[in-house]
Order: structure tokens, then C-alpha cells, then sequence
């Protein structure tokens, strides 16, 4: 067993605090990085201790391995959970920090490495016997190499970067035309966020889902999985809404597909946290698309149909205990859905939105979990990704996990900065989506901006009145008037009743 | 007693504020409209109160959410409308030349050179922000006249980035 009594966050945001949560749980000090753009960020106010790691873009603060390990050496931490994005699926940062004698909170730097090069995890996991999309067995150098397989498989085509994920550095291509800027779009996109421009082309399914396995594994090779999660509503392969248990799925194809990702996960030796990403067809056939080689962004759904914190899991695996539990411990109970609340412009072809959340009122109540990594007065930077948090809910069946997401939606008060809530709210109320009838394409088909407009002639009313108000308030403001300020310096507050005074 | 034009959805709405009776819209019963906190509004009738969170948008918007639904106006008064049809009169029509930020970002790239000519639907700056690039293109053909950003560099919102003629 190697003791973990301190733990640096190699990350920003939700993800960050969230860590940091269960380290305080488990009595565990927390030392946050952070650049100069973050300097009064949730995370940071949030650890027991912070290290600036320099100026604002990743590449020279949260991208910076020396910078990383440096400053976890300084802190005097035992360990480094690097959460997701960032340095956490980088097998010579894992590698870098256990040469420095510090504990990697997640996978072996050779099962990272395995499974990071895409193309090689293909050829890995099938050989172990796990079913593949077909695709190109190696990276591609050129258009022509693209070229020659299309001409083979056909159109659409996908191309991915052979170094990452989450939509970074992917371009599908629906004809020969769009073939030479899609290219040289995913190269360029895939060297900044992966520092790797090397893409390889996958055969595009149409009209596929996104399904994957959460699996948790010991040092010793014991490996459970905790069941899937549905994560067909994507924009741009960015996943939007998740939820667990997949419609899709019954507990024959659970087996399946968990069986399938121990094997793959065994196929690179892994040990900690993993999930395997399936795409399924409309005959409910699984091919294996990648491994994501740490924790996910939607692990919370997990979390709440397992009842698992599996921060506190990565943590005990990574100090060297055995898994606390086996296959049939794991218990699968009731439903949970997860939104992504991004910073961006449903009605303006997405665009980023930044600036500072001038109002904040989050959903509470029965079943709901929110993670985010900023307040009311906080600032979104356009450095990094424009995630502000997520909100899950669980409830023993869907249609009452749907109700509680619709509620909780329209108790989310942000105003400041744009975001995709109002997208969020059009999914989840949705006839489609609560049918489970959706493939990947669902918002690119179902939305659009002019489907959010409603009318509501009281709440017009009232908005118009505020409007005005508001208006008015600022043309005249009233003498020593407040709005919302406290009073002036000066102003002491006094005994109301001299009677009440008494000689000592 | 002070008289604004809300419009709401493309639709516009005469609103009275009057400081002892409160808020009236078109012409309908008076509504209390109070302020709760800094972004939060009470709007009270008979027997019903609303809770409004609004924010100032701009120099004449606001943006609000009511019910759970995200609402965007714009104030006006009669003044501050003429004074805006004016300033369109006299603003010389080459502005519609001008290309700039949609949103605050990072140039990536710049794709043209002062002088070249230009296709409608080509590419001229790509900007990125949150990771994601975004390639602004051209809305019709022309020539670039002038750049005004440079590679590298952090642009902010609506920030000129370059002319074409």
C-alpha cells in the first residue's frame, strides 16, 4: 500500500472541485494549479493549497507536464489526479509523474499509451477478440491515402486524430469535394488540443448510437463493469446529454457489452478507472470505438445508479488496495441522466459565449446533483472548453428521471454568459427522445433555434414590465437609493431603545 | 411618468412606468414591479406575483428569465429611437464591408493578404475559442482593403478584423 495523504488536481472546473470533494471526504489535502486566468476560480479557493503554473492558454499552465510535476513536488503532494482532457490521457505525463516518485491517480503509462494511439488500440483490442468499426489499420499521411479508402469502403467517412477523443481533431466526410479541407481541418485541430496532427479514417456508420461501459480495474487484474451509459446526443461529437440505463439496451446486451470491455480493458492490462466507447448499429451490433483511458465527464450517472463514488475508487486503487467489490456487488438501481451546461449560443450557430455570470440560481430539491466549477461574479475564459458544469438527476424509473431533468432545467438560472440550456430543455422534452428513438444526428435533425420560441403572454408581460422598470430606474435614480448596494460608509448601525442600555 | 417601447420577440409593446401607480404594459391593469436583489424583479397583480432575473444586454437590451424561459428585449424611448435612426442615415455604407469578431477569440490564422480578391463563402481568419476553431468567411466577393488583427492575438467581441472593398 503507498499512502496518499496529499493530492495535486491537474485540472481546472467542475472536474476539479469534484475531485477535490471526495479527497476532503476521505481526510486527503488538496493542492490546485491553476494559470493566471483562473486566479479566482472555484477550484482554486476550493483546495487547500494553490500553485500558479503560469499564463493563461493550456499550453503553458494545465498542458505543462514539467510545470505540473515541479509544483507537486513543491507542494509536497503524495499523488496526481489529472481528471479529464488536459494531461489525463498523456502516457508520458503518467509516466513523467511516476518517475518522479508520485503516485499517477489512474492507468499505467503503457495501458495510456496503448490505448491513446488510437489506431493501435484497434489492432490491440482485436486481436483480443473484440468486434471493430472498419477503418484504416494505421494513420493516413496524406489526402490520397484517404483517397484510395474511400474509394475502397465508400462515403461518409470519418476522420479522427489518431492521438485523441472528444471530437477534437474529427471531421466526417460525406464527399470527394469536402475531402481536402476536412483534412487539413482535423490535422490543424488535432495538433492544438493533442500536440499530435496524425489523423486516421474510420468507415462512418449511419445513424449509430453511442453507448459505453464503465470499467474499474485493481493492480491485481480484477476488472468489474458498472453498466452503460447512453451518450447519443452529441453536437459536433460532442456528447451533450447522458443517461443510464440506455433504452437500447436489456440485461442480455448489458452482459455482452460488459464482458466485451473487461476484455478490452484486460487486452492493455488496465488498471484504474476506463470506459469503453461502442458504437451500435440499428440491429443492436456493437463495434468497440476507443478506450477512454481515465474518468469521464459523465461518470456521475454511474455514480448515481451504482451508488460508487468512483473518485474514492481511482483513489484506493491507485494507493494499492484490491477492488472492494466483485461482479454480483454491483448493484444497478433506478435511472439517471446527465446535462452538460455549456457556455454557447444555441440560436447563433453555437458560437462560444465568455464573459462574467452576472446571475446564478442553480436547481435543488429532491434527486438532483449539479457539479460546476464557478459562481455568480465568476468568469468564462476563452481559453478552455466552454463547459460550465453539469446537472444529473436520478429517479427510480425514466419517465420520472425525465420529469425531475425538465424541472430541474427550468429552476437553472444563469444569466451573463449564453448557454445551451434552453437546448438542453428541448431534448429532454422531446417526444423522440423520451421514446428512445435518437441516433447521433438527433439535434442536427430535430433542432432548430426557432423551435425554442414559445409564447407566453403573461410571462411577456411581466418581462416587459421589468424591462421598462429597470429602464426607468436608470434614467432617475432615486436619491440614496440602494439597488442592492449596502449602505453608504459611514452608516452605524444604532441601539433602537436607550432603555435597553445598562450600566455595567 | 415615463413611457419606453419593450419589443419582445419582434413585437413591440408601450410600456408606462409611473412612480406611485407602478408598471403598465399597452395599456393594461398597473403592475408593482419590485427589485428583490440586484438581478431579481418581483412583478405582482392581482393575486399573482412573477419572479423576473434580468441583466442590462448591450446599451438597450435585457436579457431575462421567466418562468424558466429565456426571454431578450429591447428598451427604447422615442428619443433614443430617432437618435438611432439618425446614426444609421449618416454612417457611411461601407461599415456593411467590414468583417468582424463574432465572439471574443484567439486569431489562429489569418488566410488572406491586404490586396488579394476574395469568392463569397471563402475563408479569411480562423479564430478559436474554448478549442474549438471557427473560420469566418467572406459574405460576398471583393478584395481585402485592410487587416486589422494579427496571428496570435486575442480579439474581443464585434472588434474589427479586417475590410474588404
Amino acid at each position: 500500500m503507498t499512502p496518499i495523504r496529499k493530492i495535486l488536481i491537474a485540472n481546472r472546473g467542475e472536474i476539479a472541485l469534484r475531485i477535490m470533494r471526495t479527497c476532503r471526504e476521505m481526510g486527503i489535502r488538496t493542492v490546485a494549479v491553476y494559470s493566471e486566468a483562473d486566479r479566482a476560480a472555484g477550484h482554486v479557493m476550493a483546495a487547500d493549497e494553490a500553485i500558479c503554473i503560469g499564463p493563461p492558454p493550456s499550453r503553458e499552465s494545465y498542458l505543462s507536464s514539467e510545470k505540473i510535476i515541479a509544483a507537486a513536488q513543491r507542494a509536497g503532494a503524495d499523488a496526481i489526479h489529472p481528471g479529464y482532457g488536459f494531461l489525463s490521457e498523456n502516457a508520458a505525463f503518467a509516466g513523467a509523474v511516476a518517475a518522479a516518485g508520485l503516485v499517477f491517480i489512474g492507468p499505467r503509462a503503457e495501458s495510456i499509451a496503448a490505448m491513446g494511439d488510437k489506431t493501435a488500440a484497434r489492432k490491440l483490442v482485436r486481436a483480443a477478440g473484440v468486434p471493430v468499426v472498419p477503418g484504416s489499420d494505421d494513420a493516413v499521411r496524406s489526402v490520397a491515402d484517404v483517397e484510395k479508402f474511400c474509394a475502397k469502403h465508400g462515403f461518409p467517412v470519418l476522420l479522427k486524430a489518431a492521438a485523441g477523443g472528444g471530437g477534437k481533431g474529427m471531421r466526417v466526410v460525406q464527399k470527394a469535394g469536402e475531402l481536402e479541407g476536412a483534412f487539413a481541418g482535423a490535422q490543424s485541430e488535432a495538433r492544438s488540443a493533442f500536440g499530435d496532427d496524425r489523423i486516421y479514417i474510420e468507415k462512418y456508420l449511419e445513424g449509430p448510437r453511442h453507448v459505453e461501459i464503465q470499467i474499474l480495474a485493481d493492480r491485481r487484474g480484477n476488472t468489474v463493469h458498472l453498466g452503460e451509459r447512453e451518450c447519443t446526443i452529441q453536437r459536433r461529437h460532442q456528447k451533450v446529454i447522458e443517461e443510464t440505463p440506455s433504452v437500447i439496451v436489456n440485461e442480455s446486451m448489458r452482459a455482452a457489452m460488459g464482458k466485451t470491455a473487461v476484455m478490452a480493458a484486460k487486452a492493455c492490462g488496465y488498471e484504474n478507472a476506463g470506459t469503453i466507447e461502442f458504437l451500435v448499429d440499428r440491429e443492436r451490433k456493437f463495434y468497440f470505438l476507443e478506450m477512454n483511458t481515465r474518468l469521464q465527464v459523465e461518470h456521475p450517472v454511474t455514480e448515481l445508479r451504482t451508488g460508487l463514488d468512483l473518485v474514492a475508487l481511482q483513489i484506493r486503487i491507485a494507493r494499492g488496495e484490491d477492488l472492494p467489490l466483485r461482479q454480483e456487488d454491483v448493484v444497478l438501481r433506478g435511472h439517471a441522466i446527465e446535462c452538460r451546461i455549456c457556455a454557447e449560443d444555441v440560436e447563433n450557430n453555437f458560437l462560444p459565449s465568455t464573459g462574467r455570470i452576472l446571475h446564478l440560481k442553480s436547481p435543488s430539491g429532491p434527486g438532483i446533483r449539479e457539479d460546476r466549477g464557478v459562481e455568480q461574479g465568476g468568469e468564462i475564459p476563452i481559453y478552455y472548453d466552454s463547459m460550465i458544469g453539469k446537472i444529473a438527476v436520478w429517479a427510480p424509473d425514466r419517465p420520472a428521471a425525465l420529469a425531475r431533468m425538465a424541472r430541474a432545467l427550468r429552476e437553472y438560472e444563469l444569466l451573463g454568459v449564453t448557454t445551451n440550456i434552453p437546448l438542453c430543455r428541448f431534448v429532454i422534452g422531446h417526444p423522440k427522445f423520451a421514446a428512445g428513438e435518437f441516433t447521433t444526428n438527433f439535434i442536427q435533425e430535430e433542432f432548430f433555434p426557432e423551435a425554442l420560441h414559445r409564447e407566453d403572454e403573461a410571462l411577456e408581460v411581466a418581462a416587459a414590465a421589468v424591462s421598462a422598470f429597470m429602464a426607468s430606474e436608470e434614467l432617475q435614480p432615486p436619491p440614496g437609493s440602494s439597488n442592492g448596494t449596502p449602505p453608504p460608509a459611514g452608516t452605524r448601525w444604532r441601539m433602537a431603545r436607550n432603555d435597553l442600555l445598562r450600566e455595567p | 411618468m415615463k413611457t419606453f417601447i419593450v419589443t419582445i420577440g419582434g413585437r413591440e409593446r408601450t410600456v408606462r412606468v409611473e412612480d406611485r401607480k407602478g408598471v403598465s404594459v399597452d395599456g393594461g391593469e398597473w403592475l408593482e414591479v419590485r427589485r428583490l436583489s440586484a438581478t431579481e424583479y418581483s412583478v405582482t397583480t392581482d393575486g399573482h406575483i412573477d419572479r423576473v432575473v434580468a441583466v442590462r444586454e448591450g446599451n438597450d437590451g435585457v436579457r431575462m428569465i421567466a418562468g424558466g424561459t429565456m426571454i431578450g428585449a429591447l428598451v427604447e424611448t422615442e428619443r433614443s429611437r430617432l437618435l438611432k435612426q439618425y446614426a444609421r442615415s449618416t454612417r457611411p455604407s461601407a461599415s456593411k464591408m467590414e468583417v468582424h469578431a463574432p465572439m471574443p477569440a484567439l486569431v489562429v490564422k489569418l488566410e488572406v493578404e491586404v490586396g488579394q480578391s476574395v469568392t463569397s463563402g471563402q475563408g479569411l481568419v480562423v479564430l478559436e475559442a474554448m478549442k474549438m476553431e471557427n473560420e469566418i468567411k467572406a459574405h460576398f466577393a471583393g478584395c481585402v482593403k485592410s487587416i486589422h488583427v494579427q496571428q496570435g492575438k486575442a480579439v474581443e467581441k464585434g472588434e474589427l478584423l479586417l475590410v474588404l472593398e
